[in-house]
């Protein structure tokens, strides 16, 4: 880990109740998105959290900012519990927690010009005169590189890539120290998706951002990130410098899905050996006891089914520095 | 273009609000543009009623039951008035009705919706449940009920109407509303730290309006065949002698064999308005929705 | 080789009526398909990759849409001209097609086994039991687990990956003789893509068939193609064998999209080299090179000729279309020099106009 902590995430759950009755509503069930999730981020780092759909990572952006409240675990940012923060600390909070969301075309208010929605945090804090605010804009528009004539200019007038620089450029508006990346290219053709990583790598040169860079595409994620945590049924399963993780993953879910990669190159693609999973991720309102990914380990079939993996959930653990990884078995795959 | 590429097109292009690309949708969709005329000349018709029309519409201008000639365009009615102008007059009546039904119908339905859809809970509740108990009356026995109860006449008839479609409506913003909540710019606003209010009033409200606006177009559609329904039932202006149209059609019921194109006339003019409003609330419903742009 | 090919695909043109004009989406395609050959389609939303398809077994949306020029031979079988009744005996029996969301393919109200045996009994004349007992080995054959009484389920009980391995049974319930699969794994998560993967290619194998891969996705094709298009504005700008183009890329655009894309197996950290702007709007009619705007080794020449689809080394030799021989063509003036593929943008060069 590089410097000191500006988010520090201690076992963070989640979870949505299930409710049913027609009169008086009861918990029936409940959904646990994000099941005692811990992790760092410090200043000035990006911190990718990768994981397939239903793995709970949307959720802990929800949480960090706020979107969520979350059930259970602390959420320390710079002295400050964001988990229980409310009223003027929240507000406080927020301005320094931002978020990048994924559908470039769903976050940005279609009834609003481009000026309008970047002006509004600054209207909002009452930062600045008219004027400034006004020069804030321009100056926005440029930094994500665009012509600040588009300010006058409504979302739907704009291309998918444009689209997420304008949401970039709001998420940056008030000067936020770590902002939360939910999927930031994904909805983006693969052209369009280099342009917006590397202004991402430049924003956060120029202006020494944390990230917190959630996305599913496991090369992306190694791209940008400076350490990338793998998270599979509401747990974080591994987390390792982005390097190793790729060139050393120790989980068996990892190495699998490192293995599911397709990699554009025939060569190499004709050497892989891929580890292809058997049946789907179980329901987060009823996971399995036991190790999450039990149901579908590869490397649990290998060494017999050990009865461990049925019954104790495995705790994240130090293989080599800054490399943890949760599984009873660490040494063997 | 495969060649602008020196200049960037998007820069060289003039802005194009949200609204000035539903004007263009709406000026390629034929159905809605005859729509727009049959509510150009309904409007007209009614606005310049008293300068246009041949004769008085209260007074007796010529003979009882005349057909239609030079003189008198629609011919005449029994009491010898020209249907004509006071098929004009009537426009006048139905349009002043209809707008004052739909726009009081919107105010109400429009702040129990935003209310409900806004801010939910306890009062989501009681609001929606009341809206149930008026919808599950039809809205013409509601409309007579009302008009019964409080009386005849052309307030009393605007108010009835209103009332019979505030609930659609407040459901209908509601319902948007609802959705809204969940969209990613709403989040984000929230992310951003807008109140509840602003959050309301700047970027879920805007956004739910289109729906409203569309069917508000159609009500009105409605409402004027419901201003006629109740005029046909008796239940119109307090004065029988005015041209409302449904009042008019009652009259003109009586001489159906001997003189059906005092029937076709009146039928034809609520027909048009009606319809002219139908067609352009269906164009409106294309054109202002950005998501089917191309 | 023999000389008629499966498929063959001659200068298809396409084009939509929209309120603001025709949009020219497939604007001259030409390839051949021979069985047992995966041909990979590459290139970003809009390409025409998707309409070039549809035009192919002639589901294009009526009545925007419209083949306004080109041929489509099925076994010498001219498929443009055919009537509706005899190209959806042509669909399904001879060309199958899997789309990227199976659930919009799939009836929501009807159970797996009524769609199944329907599609089976729509075109061979079966009784039902024996449809039944051939829809159970098809969802056998791909992997679906207890498939009797998953046969009683509907579709939205099935998880996305499930879907897609029952569309693919589907698809291949008449053993058609192409398969097109259009992007059919963009919707899933990556350990699932595999699993869908690793069947489709099994399946075609074992059963000869041809397969068209329509993907944005480079490293999808790398893995699976024989042979790839590389498609931009409604047109093949590039193509040849898998590891020709991936080896030695030579229009601009198939190099930006390989440098534009980070790999598992690159550095972390370095520098993408993103296209710049964005895809022309296809209303009007192209003039010049339609890469023009985006092209970083783009001449004035570019602005207003087009370029042909033509052998790379500028051999004089005839093209082959198709096999592992397949001639490597690119559409391009001023081809990417190998040195320049690495650093992803041109380099001086001696004697030539470069910008």
């Amino acid at each position: 880990m590089s410097g000191e902590p500006l988010l520090t995430v201690k076992d963070l759950a989640v979870r949505f109740p299930i409710r049913e009755g027609l009169v008086r509503e009861r918990t029936v069930a409940e959904v646990r998105a994000v099941d005692g999730v811990s992790f760092e981020v410090a200043k000035g780092e990006i911190l990718g959290l990768v994981g397939e759909s239903g793995c709970g990572k949307s959720t802990v952006a929800r949480a960090i900012t706020r979107v969520v409240k979350p059930s259970a675990g602390t959420i320390n940012f710079d002295g400050h519990n964001l988990a229980t923060a409310e009223g003027r600390e929240l507000q406080d909070l927020r301005r320094r927690v931002q978020m990048i969301f994924q559908d470039p075309y769903a976050s940005l208010n279609p009834r609003m010009t481009v000026g309008a929605i970047l002006r509004e945090p600054a209207d909002i804090y009452n930062v600045g005169t008219s004027a400034e605010r006004t020069g804030r804009v321009s100056e926005l528009l440029e930094l994500v590189g665009l012509d600040p004539r588009f300010a006058e200019r409504y979302p739907h007038e704009f291309s998918g890539g444009q689209r997420q620089r304008i949401g970039v450029a709001r998420a940056l508006a008030l000067n936020p120290d770590l902002v939360v990346a939910d999927e930031p290219v994904s909805a983006l053709d693969v052209s369009v998706q280099a342009q917006i990583l590397n202004l991402l790598a430049e924003l956060r040169q120029r202006l020494g951002l944390a990230y917190l860079f959630i996305a599913h595409d496991l090369s992306v994620v190694r791209h940008i990130s400076d350490r990338t945590a793998v998270m599979y049924l509401g747990k974080i399963v591994e987390v390792a410098p982005s390097a190793e993780l790729n060139s050393s993953p120790v989980h068996p879910y990892s190495i699998a899905l490192l293995s599911a990669v397709p990699i554009p190159d025939p060569a190499i693609e004709k050497r892989r050996k891929r580890i292809i999973l058997k049946g789907d991720v179980p329901s987060p309102s009823n996971p399995p006891s036991g190790c999450a990914f039990q149901t579908r380990c590869w490397l649990k079939e290998k060494l017999g089914n050990p009865e461990r993996c049925n019954t104790e959930s495995p705790q994240l653990v130090q293989v080599s520095t800054g490399h943890q990884v949760a599984c009873h078995f660490p040494d063997k795959a | 273009m495969f060649r602008a590429a020196l200049v960037d097109p998007q820069i060289a292009r003039a802005s194009r609000g949200l609204w000035g690309d539903a004007a263009r949708r709406l000026r390629r969709n034929r159905p809605a543009l005859v729509g727009l005329v049959c509510i150009v000349l309904f409007a007209l018709a009614a606005i310049l009623a008293p300068f246009i029309s041949p004769f008085d519409p209260y007074a007796m201008n010529g003979s009882s039951l005349d057909a239609p000639s030079l003189t008198h365009l629609f011919g005449t009615d029994l009491l010898g008035r020209d249907i004509f102008s006071r098929v004009l007059y009537g426009a006048q009546i139905s349009l002043f009705v209809g707008v004052g039904a739909v726009v009081l119908a919107l105010v109400i339905g429009g702040v129990l919706g935003a209310i409900a859809g806004g801010f939910g809970g306890r009062i989501d509740g009681v609001i929606m449940r009341l809206t149930d108990v008026f919808l599950s009356i039809p809205s013409i026995l509601l409309a007579i009920g009302i008009v019964t109860a409080l009386g005849r006449g052309m307030v009393q008839l605007m108010f009835a109407i209103a009332v019979s479609y505030a609930p659609t409506f407040a459901r209908l913003l509601r319902g948007s509303l609802l959705a809204l909540r969940e969209a990613d710019y709403v989040v984000a606003a929230r992310t951003i730290g807008a109140s509840r209010m602003r959050i309301l009033v700047r970027h879920m409200l805007p956004n739910a309006l289109t729906p409203l606006i569309v069917q508000a177009t159609l009500v009105l559609a409605t409402a004027i065949i419901d201003i006629a329904g109740l005029g046909f039932l008796g239940l119109g202006p307090a004065d029988p002698r005015t041209p409302e149209w449904g009042t008019m059609l009652v009259d003109a019921r009586r001489f159906m064999q001997t003189a059906p194109h005092i029937v076709v006339f009146i039928g034809g003019a609520i027909v048009i308005s009606a319809i002219g409003f139908n067609l352009l609330g269906d164009g409106l419903r294309e054109s202002l929705d950005p998501k089917l742009k191309r | 080789m023999s000389d008629q090919h499966l498929l063959e695909v001659r200068d298809l043109v396409v084009r939509f009526r929209t309120h603001d004009g025709a949009v020219h989406a497939v604007n001259g395609v030409s390839f051949d398909l021979a069985a047992g050959e995966t041909l990979g389609v590459a290139g970003e939303s809009g390409c025409g990759k998707s309409v070039t398809n549809l035009a192919i077994v002639g589901l294009l949306p009526k009545p925007a849409g419209r083949v306004e020029g080109g041929s489509v031979k099925l076994d010498g079988r001219e498929l443009t001209t055919l009537k509706e009744e005899e190209l959806r005996q042509v669909r399904g029996s001879e060309i199958a097609m899997i789309f990227q969301d199976p659930m919009t393919s799939l009836n929501p109200v009807l159970r797996i086994e009524e769609q199944l045996i329907e599609t089976i009994q729509a075109h061979r004349e079966v009784a039902k039991e024996a449809a039944r007992t051939r829809a159970i080995e098809l969802l056998t054959a791909v992997g679906v687990a207890n498939p009797e009484s998953r046969l009683r389920s509907y579709p939205h009980e099935f998880s996305g990956g499930m879907r897609q391995r029952v569309m693919i049974a589907m698809a291949l319930a008449l053993e058609p003789r192409v398969l097109i699969a259009d992007e059919p794994t963009t919707a899933l998560d990556v350990t699932i893509q595999a699993q869908v993967l690793d069947l489709l290619r099994r399946l075609t194998e074992e059963r000869g068939t041809a397969t068209i891969l329509v993907t944005h996705d480079l490293g999808v094709l790398a893995g699976m193609a024989d042979r790839i298009n590389v498609m931009y504005a409604g047109a093949v700008i590039e193509s040849g064998t898998t590891d020709d183009l991936f080896a030695n890329p030579r229009h601009p655009y198939t190099v930006g999209l390989l440098r534009s894309i980070p790999r598992l197996d690159g550095e972390t950290g370095g520098k993408l080299v993103p296209i710049e702007g964005r895809p022309p709007d296809l209303i009007d009619a192209p003039v010049g090179c339609s890469f023009y705007a985006r092209c970083a080794w783009r001449t004035d020449r570019c602005a207003t000729e087009t370029p042909a689809l033509l052998p790379i080394d500028g051999g004089k030799g005839p093209i082959v279309t198709n096999g592992p021989t397949a001639t490597h063509v690119a559409a391009c003036f001023n081809p990417v020099a190998p040195a320049e593929v690495a650093e992803g943008r041109p380099l001086p060069r001696t004697g030539g106009a470069t910008r």
